[in-house]
């Protein structure tokens, strides 16, 4: 008998995806927030809203997930934190074994949240960071305030041995302000993530879109070298590990490894992707993980074979995502414009690096 | 040893996907996988069994020796539950 340990990433997912295991959940809580950023792609309210599951409901569907074999669970909204049973289901949660990540916003983390948080083992915390100043991030939360509490919560997880992460979507309104976002993140001894790609609204208003970075500062972004292959993402999925799938052929872990339960019971490919498999309220998990034409559509596509990208020579440095064509064309399988302009831009900055002129000539392309 | 009860850790994470445990550290986020027999322990150490019970169990089901499934639970649950790993709690019975 033997017991092997090895960094974490790869193994079991791989099990899971060779078994078809919904070995990483996100669960939609709620859709709740207390915050109103101006690119989120959920439209929220400050309301309860009367189809939210119930805590015995959400509890039910988190044994069905830990009997299906799901082992790391992402509590998301919203803002989580807004339910007022949150911590009762993290703890219960735990007892089912999941190992939990949080994503929030962290201005409703104290001292004895954090304690309790820390009792429960919660893997991870991430809480997303908009800009380095209380007046980029306060801007485009809305609410005055909102960066220092989210700080004072990332230093009170760091200090309570809670491991924290943060994420910031990078954008025209706070480029200027990344850097100084990765020194704090650097000085606070917090591992950071960027994601340069703001999404469509759920609702299918693209008016988001306007948000996103411009050519330029695209290129600056992926083209800095100081950026590591895992503090880019890209429709959540850092380099290294797409460039693992773009391998493997699948349009992404939506369906194969990975779904999204919405705060209705909405079991979707993943939390961008507005369209239902079924709902738990009437069917069982594992029956529509296994059975929806949806999951088993995104399980029969392959990246070689879509009608319109099947050609296109740029297709090993996409990042295409099915969730993002679905929301800005109707059609997962179809090319949209978001994948098609990011990935010319980094065709041209793998182009200048190889350029023997270019002062980054030695840079390694990351794709 | 003999008469100790074994238990998880409460704090670690885990899942048996394809009859192989695995197991996700809180201490420092690595990931364990076991083969079948570990996981098969895995599974016994609820809390309601002691090793020799474990023993037991492992000599019942596999083909092995009970000198050498002895051998190999003592090692298997001193390893797991060594200050190092934690993974595992061994205690009085009650």
């Amino acid at each position: 008998m033997d017991s092997t340990k090895q960094p974490l990433l790869y193994h079991a997912e791989a099990t899971a995806v060779k078994k078809r295991i919904p070995y990483n959940v996100i669960f939609e809580v709620t859709r709740r927030c207390n915050l109103d950023c101006t690119m989120c792609y959920v439209v929220s309210h400050d309301s309860a809203h009367p189809d939210e599951l119930s805590t015995d409901e959400v509890k039910d569907v988190l044994d069905q997930l830990a009997a299906a074999g799901t082992l790391k669970l992402t509590f998301s909204g919203g803002e989580p934190f807004m339910r007022p049973d949150f911590l009762d289901l993290v703890e219960y949660a735990r007892t089912l074994a999941f190992s939990i990540d949080i994503l929030t916003n962290g201005t409703l983390i104290g001292p004895q949240t954090v304690q309790r948080l820390k009792e429960l083992a919660v893997w991870q915390v991430s809480i997303s960071l908009l800009g380095a100043r209380s007046e980029t991030h306060d801007g485009i939360t809305g609410k005055s305030g909102s960066f220092s509490r989210a700080v004072q919560a990332l230093r009170l997880l760091k200090e309570a041995g809670i491991k924290p992460r943060i994420k910031t979507l990078v954008m025209k309104r706070n480029f200027d302000e990344y850097p100084d976002i990765i020194a704090m993140a650097k000085q606070m001894g917090i591992p950071y993530s960027l994601d340069p790609t703001v999404s469509s609204r759920n609702d299918g208003n693209l008016d988001t879109l306007d948000l996103n970075l411009s050519e330029n500062q695209f290129k600056a972004l992926i083209n800095n070298p100081s950026l590591g292959p895992r503090s880019l993402s890209f429709n959540g999925e850092d380099l290294q590990s797409s460039r693992k799938e773009r391998l493997e052929g699948y349009l992404c872990k939506a369906g194969i490894s990975f779904c999204d339960i919405s705060w209705n019971g909405d079991v979707l490919p993943c939390m961008q992707y507005q369209q239902s498999a079924g709902n738990v309220r009437k069917q069982r998990f594992i029956d529509i993980w296994r059975e929806s034409p949806l999951f088993i559509m995104l399980r029969n596509a392959r990246r070689h074979d879509l009608p319109e990208c099947k050609d296109c020579e740029l297709l090993p440095l996409c990042f295409r995502c099915p969730a993002t064509a679905f929301l800005e064309t109707g059609d997962p399988l179809a090319k949209y414009e978001t994948a098609c302009i990011q990935a010319r831009l980094m065709d041209e900055v793998r182009v200048s690096r190889a350029d023997p002129s270019n002062e980054n000539s030695e840079i390694q392309s990351n794709p | 040893m003999l008469d100790r009860v074994v238990s998880r850790n409460k704090d670690v994470a885990w899942r048996i996907i394809e009859n192989e445990a695995i197991l996700i550290s809180a201490e420092d986020s690595m990931l364990h996988s076991l083969d079948e027999v570990g996981t098969r322990i895995w599974e016994l150490s609820d809390g309601s069994n002691t090793v020799e019970q474990i023993i037991d169990t492992i000599f019942d089901e596999y083909e092995v020796d009970r000198e050498t499934a002895e051998k190999d639970v003592i090692e298997f649950v001193t390893n797991l539950a060594s200050e190092k790993l934690g993974l595992l709690i061994v205690s009085e019975s009650d």
